[in-house]
This record gives C-alpha cells, sequence and structure tokens, in this order.
C-alpha cells in the first residue's frame, strides 16, 4: 500500500494497458528509465487480471483493446479502486473523450503523443493522488513547477523568488484556486466566496480580477501553467505541485 | 375524365348554350305573338259589324261641318280604337286620337290596298273600306285597333329574355372559372406548394389523385420524388462510409505513427548520441507531427462535413473570449520575423466552441503568416459591428465592413497580411478544399510543411456552424483581409 512507500525510494507503480506491441514497449522502457515501475498488460482482460493481482498507483489505457475495450475496463477498475486512469486513444471522436471521463478516467491523451506530454500527466496525476490520500505535508501544498510558491499565512506569493504584488482580493482569490486545485469554479461562485455576497448579473469584477491575477503571474490565457478558464463554466487552478524533498 | 376533354367540352357549352338559350326565348316570344294574334282577330272580327254601320253614314264624308257627328266618334273610339276619315281623293277628313286632322293626303295606292280585310301591324289592326253613296264614291274609312295588351305582353317578355339571357351567361361564365378551379388550378396549386416544400426541407403530405392529367402529374412528381430520396440516401450512406474510412484509416495511421514517434523519443533520451545523430531524430519528431496534424485535418475535414455533427458551444464574456483567442501568437509572428499587431474591443456574449474557434484561428494565423514576406506587418482583430473600425483595415475591406456592420450584430474577426494579394476570381474559390490557386501562394511556405490545404475549408465550415460566416478582401499594393463574422447572442 502507499503508506508502506518509503519517501524516496519507493517507485510509482503503473499499470500498462496497450495491445500494440511497439508502443507498450517504448512508453516501458521510458517510464522505467524515469523510474516507475511499469506492468504491461496486452488484453483489457489480462489487464484487469494484473489489476486485481497487484497494487497500482495509476493505470494507463488504451481504449481499443482486444476482449474487453478500455471503457469497461475503466469502469470496472473505477468501482474498485479511486487511482488516476489516463486513456490512449487514436480515436477522434469528442464522444470518445466524453464517454471516457464520464466512466471515470481522469484524462485523456491523443495518439500519438509525445513523451514529454505524457511525463508531465502522469506527474500531475500522481502528485494530486497522493494529495488527495494525504501523502503529503502542508508545505508542499503551496510550491508549483514555474517558480510559484504561495504562503498562506505571509499572505504572500513568489514567482521565481519574486514577490508577486498581489492586491488582497487577487491574493484570496489565488489561494482558494490553489486549494482546491483542478476544481472548477464560476465566477459567481468565486465572487460569493471573495466577496461575500451575492452576484449581481453582469459584473465583471472575476473577469478583470482573473486577468489581472494572470498578468502578474505572467500565466497565459490560452495555454496556462497555472490559472486555466474552462469556457463556459469557470475557472480552476491547474499548477502542478512540487516536492520540498 | 380527363381535363383535355373536360375543357373541350366546357368550350363548347361556353359557346353553344347561350345560342341555344336565344334561340328558344325568341321562339317563347313568338308564339305568344301568334297565339295573342288569333285572340285579338276573333276580337275585332266581332267590333267591326258594329262599327261599320256607323262610318258607313254618308254624311260624315260631306264637307260640311260635322262636328256633331265627329264627337260621336269620339265617344265611340273610347281610346282603344281609332277612326280614320278620308275623302275620295285621300285627304284626311277626320281622325280620332289625333289633332292630325290637317289637309294631309294619303296616298292611293295605300288605300286602295287590302281593302275590306284586317291587317295587324305591330301595335294595331287596321281595317279599311271604302264608303259609296248611290254608287258614287264618296270618301274611305279606317279603323284601327290598339292591341295594348299585345305590346305589353311583347315588352314584358322581351325584357324578361334579355334578363334571362345575360343571367344565365354569366351563370355558365361563373360555373366554369369554378369548375376550373376545382379541377386545374386548386390542384396545380397544391402541387406547386408540395414542391416548394420538398425542395424545401424533403417533407410532403401525400395528394390526393384523381384520374386526370394533374393526377398523372402528381404520380410523376412522387416518382421523382422518391427518387431523389433514393438519391439522396444513397448519397448520404456514401458520404457515411467515406467518413468511416477516413476515421478508421486516421486511427490505423495514428498507431505507426505513435510507435515511430515514442521510438524515436526513447532513442533521443539516450545519452550517447552525437548532435548530428540527436538533430535527425528530432527531424523525425518534428515530421512526425506535421503527419499527425495532416491527419487531424483529414479527420476534421470530414467530421465537419458530416450532417450529424453538431457543434457543442457555450456562452461566454466576448471581451475575455476574443482577447484570449488572439493571444499568444507573438512567439510565432517573431519565429516567421513578421510584426505583429493584435486589437480586441468586443462587447456581449457569444455562443462558442472554444475548441473550434481555436482551430479557425490558429488556421488563420497560419495561413497569414505563411503568406507574409519577412519584416512585413500581420493584423488580428475582433470588434463589435457597433464599434469603430480599426485604421488599420484596408479600404476594401473597410468599405465592405462600413456597408455590412449595419445589418449584423456580432464581432468581425479580421486576419490581415501585408503583401500578396488574392485576385478576386480566387477569392471565391479560396475555401474549396484542395484549393491551388496562384502557384505562388501554395509552394513550399518559408518554414518547411505546407499546410493540407484543408485550414481555409475548415475555418469556413467551423465558422458557418457556429452561425457566422467568412470571406477574403484583397486592396492593391496593401495584402489581403480574411473577414470572419460571429453573431452575438440575444440578450433573451
Amino acid at each position: 500500500m502507499l503508506e508502506e512507500r518509503e519517501k524516496g525510494c519507493m517507485k510509482y507503480s503503473i499499470l500498462l494497458v496497450e495491445d500494440d506491441r511497439e508502443i507498450a514497449i517504448n512508453i516501458r522502457n521510458f517510464l522505467v528509465n524515469k523510474n516507475f515501475e511499469v506492468t504491461w498488460a496486452t488484453t483489457g482482460k489480462e489487464g484487469w487480471n494484473d489489476f486485481t493481482q497487484g497494487t497500482y498507483h495509476l493505470a494507463i489505457i488504451d481504449l481499443m483493446l482486444p476482449e474487453m475495450d478500455g471503457f469497461t475496463l475503466c469502469q470496472n477498475i473505477r468501482w474498485k479502486s479511486d487511482i488516476p486512469l489516463l486513456i490512449l486513444s487514436a480515436r477522434h471522436e469528442e464522444d470518445d473523450k466524453v464517454k471516457g471521463l464520464k466512466l471515470g478516467a481522469d484524462d485523456y491523451l491523443t495518439k500519438p503523443f509525445s513523451f514529454r506530454e505524457l511525463e508531465a500527466r502522469l506527474q500531475s496525476h500522481l502528485r494530486r493522488f497522493d494529495r488527495y490520500r494525504g501523502e503529503q505535508n502542508q508545505e508542499d501544498l503551496y510550491h508549483y513547477q514555474g517558480g510559484l510558491s504561495i504562503y498562506p499565512d505571509k499572505k504572500m506569493a513568489y514567482i521565481q523568488n519574486l514577490e508577486l504584488p498581489l492586491t488582497v482580493k487577487e491574493f484570496s482569490l489565488l489561494l482558494l484556486l490553489a486549494e482546491n486545485s483542478h476544481k472548477t469554479f464560476s465566477k459567481k461562485e468565486l465572487y460569493e466566496h471573495i466577496w461575500d455576497q451575492e452576484e449581481v448579473d453582469g459584473n465583471n469584477t472575476i473577469t478583470v480580477h482573473i486577468k489581472s491575477l494572470r498578468s502578474k503571474l505572467n500565466d497565459s490565457t490560452k495555454n496556462p501553467h497555472f490559472i486555466q478558464t474552462i469556457w463556459g463554466a469557470g475557472y480552476r487552478f491547474i499548477g502542478v505541485p512540487i516536492h520540498e524533498n | 375524365m380527363k381535363i383535355r376533354s373536360w375543357l373541350l367540352s366546357s368550350y363548347l357549352v361556353a359557346m353553344i348554350l347561350p345560342i341555344v338559350l336565344l334561340y328558344l326565348l325568341i321562339h317563347l316570344v313568338q308564339s305568344y305573338d301568334q297565339e295573342k294574334e288569333m285572340l285579338d282577330y276573333l276580337d275585332v272580327q266581332a267590333k267591326l259589324d258594329h262599327y261599320q254601320d256607323f262610318l258607313a253614314n254618308s254624311r260624315l264624308y260631306k264637307e260640311i261641318d260635322n262636328k256633331r257627328e265627329y264627337s260621336r266618334l269620339d265617344d265611340y273610339s273610347q281610346k282603344k280604337v281609332i277612326f280614320t276619315l278620308y275623302d275620295k281623293e285621300g285627304f284626311i277628313l277626320y281622325s280620332t286620337g289625333s289633332e292630325t286632322n290637317t289637309l294631309f293626303k294619303e296616298k292611293q295606292e295605300y288605300l286602295y290596298q287590302n281593302l275590306y280585310e284586317i291587317n295587324p301591324t305591330y301595335t294595331t289592326f287596321e281595317y279599311k273600306s271604302p264608303v259609296f253613296e248611290n254608287g258614287k264614291l264618296i270618301g274611305f274609312y279606317k279603323i284601327s285597333f290598339l292591341r295594348l295588351e299585345w305590346v305589353d305582353g311583347v315588352d314584358k317578355r322581351k325584357n324578361l329574355s334579355i334578363f334571362l339571357y345575360i343571367t344565365s351567361f354569366l351563370l355558365i361564365y361563373f360555373l366554369i372559372i369554378f369548375l376550373l378551379q376545382r379541377k386545374l388550378f386548386q390542384p396545380l396549386i397544391a402541387l406547386m406548394y408540395q414542391m416548394t416544400q420538398f425542395a424545401k426541407d424533403g417533407k410532403v403530405n401525400i395528394l390526393p389523385k384523381k384520374k386526370d392529367e394533374i393526377g398523372e402529374l402528381i404520380t410523376h412528381f412522387e416518382m421523382m420524388q422518391s427518387e431523389l430520396e433514393d438519391k439522396s440516401r444513397s448519397l448520404l450512406l456514401s458520404q457515411e462510409q467515406k467518413q468511416y474510412m477516413i476515421a478508421s484509416i486516421s486511427h490505423d495511421l495514428k498507431t505507426p505513427l505513435t510507435a515511430i514517434r515514442t521510438s524515436v523519443e526513447g532513442l533521443i533520451e539516450e545519452k550517447q548520441l552525437n548532435a548530428q545523430q540527436r538533430d535527425r531524430l528530432n527531424m523525425i519528431v518534428e515530421k512526425s507531427d506535421y503527419i499527425r496534424h495532416l491527419i487531424d485535418d483529414l479527420t476534421m475535414y470530414s467530421i465537419l462535413q458530416s450532417n450529424q455533427y453538431e457543434i457543442e458551444t457555450v456562452l461566454v464574456d466576448g471581451q475575455e473570449f476574443f482577447e484570449m483567442l488572439l493571444s499568444d501568437y507573438d512567439q510565432l509572428a517573431y519565429s516567421f520575423q513578421v510584426c505583429l499587431l493584435t486589437h480586441v474591443d468586443v462587447h456581449g456574449t457569444y455562443s462558442i466552441n472554444q475548441k473550434q474557434l481555436l482551430r479557425l484561428c490558429d488556421n488563420l494565423v497560419m495561413n497569414a503568416l505563411h503568406h507574409t514576406e519577412v519584416g512585413k506587418k500581420i493584423w488580428l482583430s475582433a470588434f463589435s459591428t457597433n464599434n469603430q473600425i480599426p485604421d488599420f483595415v484596408f479600404s476594401e475591406a473597410k468599405q465592405y465592413l462600413q456597408k455590412q456592420g449595419v445589418i449584423h450584430s456580432g464581432t468581425w474577426l479580421i486576419f490581415q497580411n501585408e503583401g500578396q494579394t488574392i485576385s478576386s476570381k480566387d477569392q471565391e474559390k479560396l475555401f474549396e478544399p484542395l484549393f491551388q490557386g496562384d502557384p505562388s501562394r501554395n509552394k513550399e511556405t518559408k518554414l518547411g510543411n505546407r499546410g493540407s490545404g484543408l485550414g481555409l475549408s475548415i475555418a469556413q465550415m467551423i465558422i458557418e456552424k457556429l452561425g457566422g460566416f467568412i470571406l477574403v478582401r484583397s486592396t492593391q499594393g496593401c495584402g489581403t483581409t480574411f473577414i470572419c463574422f460571429l453573431p452575438e447572442m440575444s440578450e433573451d
């Protein structure tokens, strides 16, 4: 179990279910090089057997599998466990994505993908899962890739060790989003949380504050590292936390 | 009944019926005439003897003042009979019921004609007789029995006939119009309506069919309809097959591509490579990314073409969204050594699909960058239709925007590049897939890879799915402006 894992020496163990031999071998080699432990299954059924017999921190599942397809496998794993599920697919249809995510998958990668992309996703999901399981100490929560550090007690934030000139509201906004990483807040919710009052229609206070916050963080709207806009829904924090050790 | 024979017989009826009617009416008047004439004749015969004795009195014809005698004549006549007396030369001596007892002389021929006979005229029965005294002719008398009743009867019947004739003529006219309406016009209008409906959305009701030419026309229309439906069904089927094929091929291509890419990336990770080997491997990664881009374009093109594909949209704040949409192209422009200027001034709410609009924007920006020479400018702009048109917009495009800004309510997206222009002939074809216009526009572009040739078609399909449109304007000596329009969501 995760609790048994000693910091630094215990490897993350990953279940890879992929029927294409070359791709699977390449991914496995790459992950092994990156210090992961990889179990490779070639069919859905085999993947399910491996899952029930071992302990994994994350599963990478191809959608088109013989014997049992990726959707079913995801669904089955989700019934038994909370580990992050990463779907791989060569199909294009947007439906697949939605269907996969509905069945409990955490993320979706379209083939062909780059290793850098794969690694970033893996790291992000594993950290989040660790945090979810209470694996991290409090301080770890507030350091992120890209040089962002947040100190809730001092009410200060730094980027590349330079203090960010944030207003009180901007800091509250950043902290709220960061403390609830990957949770999407609507503008209305943010307004009610930070300003502690009902939002009036046509109010663009949140938009203005997010814009200012982004510009201070030097974050892009299109390809953000910290605050992502979910169009039609709201905003969420997507910074990748870093371990201090 | 066939419409042809129906039309022919209706013509015949319309021509013959009034004539027959006219004949019948004339016949009616005539038969009345004969009947009445007979009765009147007998009546006149009976009265004649009574007047004859009195009028044969020779004293009436002597040239002395006979006023007393004449007044007795007046008493006799009682307006229904007119007595006219002549002397032997034919001069009128006296006439009841008229003031013409002057020296008017009747013609001898008239006086001697039809003597002792009752002669019917239109208004009277006339009887003429000579008067003798001692065997010597002293004058003539004429008795005119007025046919007042008869004349009245004939007049009435004449009026009635004219009235009946006109009425029946109108009746026939309107009856034929009514029948034509029912038999010809109404079914034709119904059929025309069906045709328009079919052309519009392919749904029609079944029309009632009669055994005439219209019925045949409806049958033919239905045949054409089912044939068209069959055709479009098979077209749809083949389109679906094509899409399925593209999807399968894309899928089958992506799997080995993933294997290639991951293999090469695995190799790059190895530490004992020299710089040249690393460059070559990076080139393979780059090219495999390019192949992926082409496959994506092809797949997206076939998805957008599908009728079943309905674009998912969300509501967003215009200014926030368009700022994001046009952001982050600076690095790209820098790598092309092109100067980029961005301008956003939007208000209102928009219904958009973020991914697809990003794709559209990427395609149009790449297109602009590929056709701009080093050191020249490109402009990206988004502004609401009722905002001011930015100064940098070239004249041709500006003219268009000024005209259309009044009609539309939404946002203009402008992608403008300095330099090359596109002939108006090519402007129309530009959005066709794989269009090869000016070969210089399609040569290997400065950063290596050419596009798939689907970029502009995809952009057009995306903007149209979102209820907008795209077009292009070139200004000689300045450059080319791509104009996209995206409608604003109404308040409700």
